[in-house]
């Protein structure tokens, strides 16, 4: 079984790289490795998968936990935070890149990974489910939680909670 | 194979699609450089990589088991040699109390052989002589007129006898 062709796999990455760089960037570590890592793979991939997708997605967020916890690791030891760039390169006329940046960033980790995997990374809810894996309803729950999350930021009525217990 | 999920858009409020309309950047994505590093990840991985490894281990393991083998024999080999140094010398082999019979005995030759007769001779040619004439064995005397054998002339001679 051939693996996969190079124009497929140079469309793919043209395709949806930036979106799989920004849900790398919900992790600490270099999201553009982590992205090139994982096309490389799906390049290694003989048969490819069936649905390349979700695939993706799954190789990113594991490279991602895994050098983010040795990038993680290495700031505490380096005593610095990393300096933020724009997540997004157009966002609407109410709005900057870099405040969208950080109203994003400002997420809880689940949340800003369900949300990201279902707007920017066109993956259905069963499909975000299996990724970040919890159970489908879950994915529903944090996907409404970060929408209204955002809102709230979005209109500055946000008052910060602390953060529930999360159930998969 | 599918790469795209459509997304049904009837579930879209209109935060939803206001935050799906931000574009989520593209700087510094290198396809060219992804690609390239894909076409060198797949030549690495074919199986003839694994070849030199492979040779690699089999010889190490090759290297130590006549290694291993060559030590236990070396051991074994100086063992006997310790084991030999150390027994008593073996007593010496007791004379025989037959004589060997002499060598120079034993060639001596027969009254009638050659060399027997030779010895006579040279000794002393008159005794043999007359030993041989007691023998009764005639001496050898000129050889008989009808035997032409060739002979010696002086120079300046006749040819005929």
């Amino acid at each position: 079984m051939p693996s996969i062709e190079p124009d497929l796999l140079g469309r793919l990455y043209r395709q949806h790289a930036p979106a799989l760089r920004l849900y790398a960037r919900q992790w600490p570590g270099c999201a553009d490795d982590v992205v090139q890592d994982a096309f490389v793979k799906l390049a290694q991939q003989s048969p490819p998968p069936e649905r390349v997708l979700p695939w993706l997605y799954r190789v990113v967020r594991n490279g991602a936990l895994s050098t983010g916890r040795a990038a993680a690791r290495r700031r505490r030891r380096e005593g610095r935070a990393s300096a933020p760039e724009a997540w997004f390169s157009a966002v609407d006329d109410h709005l900057d890149a870099r405040h969208a940046t950080r109203l994003l960033a400002d997420l809880s980790l689940d949340l800003r990974e369900v949300i990201v995997a279902r707007l920017w990374g066109s993956l259905t809810f069963e499909e975000v489910a299996q990724v970040v894996g919890c159970s489908l309803p879950t994915a529903h729950r944090r996907y409404q939680a970060a929408l209204i999350e955002l809102r709230e930021r979005l209109e500055g009525r946000w008052i910060p909670t602390p953060p529930a217990p999360t159930t998969t | 194979m599918d790469t795209h999920t459509p997304r049904p858009d009837d579930d879209l409020n209109n935060l939803e699609r206001r935050l799906s309309d931000w574009r989520p950047s593209a700087a510094g994505l290198d396809p060219e450089g992804m690609l390239f590093a894909a076409g060198r990840a797949s030549a690495r991985a074919t199986k003839a990589r694994l070849l030199w490894p492979a040779a690699s281990a089999c010889l190490a393991l090759l290297t130590m088991v006549l290694g291993f083998q060559m030590t236990a024999e070396r051991a074994e080999r100086l063992a006997l040699a310790e084991q030999i140094r150390q027994q008593p010398p073996a007593p010496a082999p007791a004379p025989s109390a037959v004589p060997l019979p002499d060598s120079q005995a034993a060639e001596t030759p027969g009254p009638d052989s050659y060399l027997a007769a030779r010895r006579a001779l040279e000794r002393d040619p008159d005794a043999w002589a007359a030993q041989a004439v007691a023998k009764g064995g005639p001496l050898p005397g000129p050889p008989p007129p009808g035997h032409h054998i060739l002979q010696a002339w002086r120079p300046g001679g006749t040819l005929e006898p």
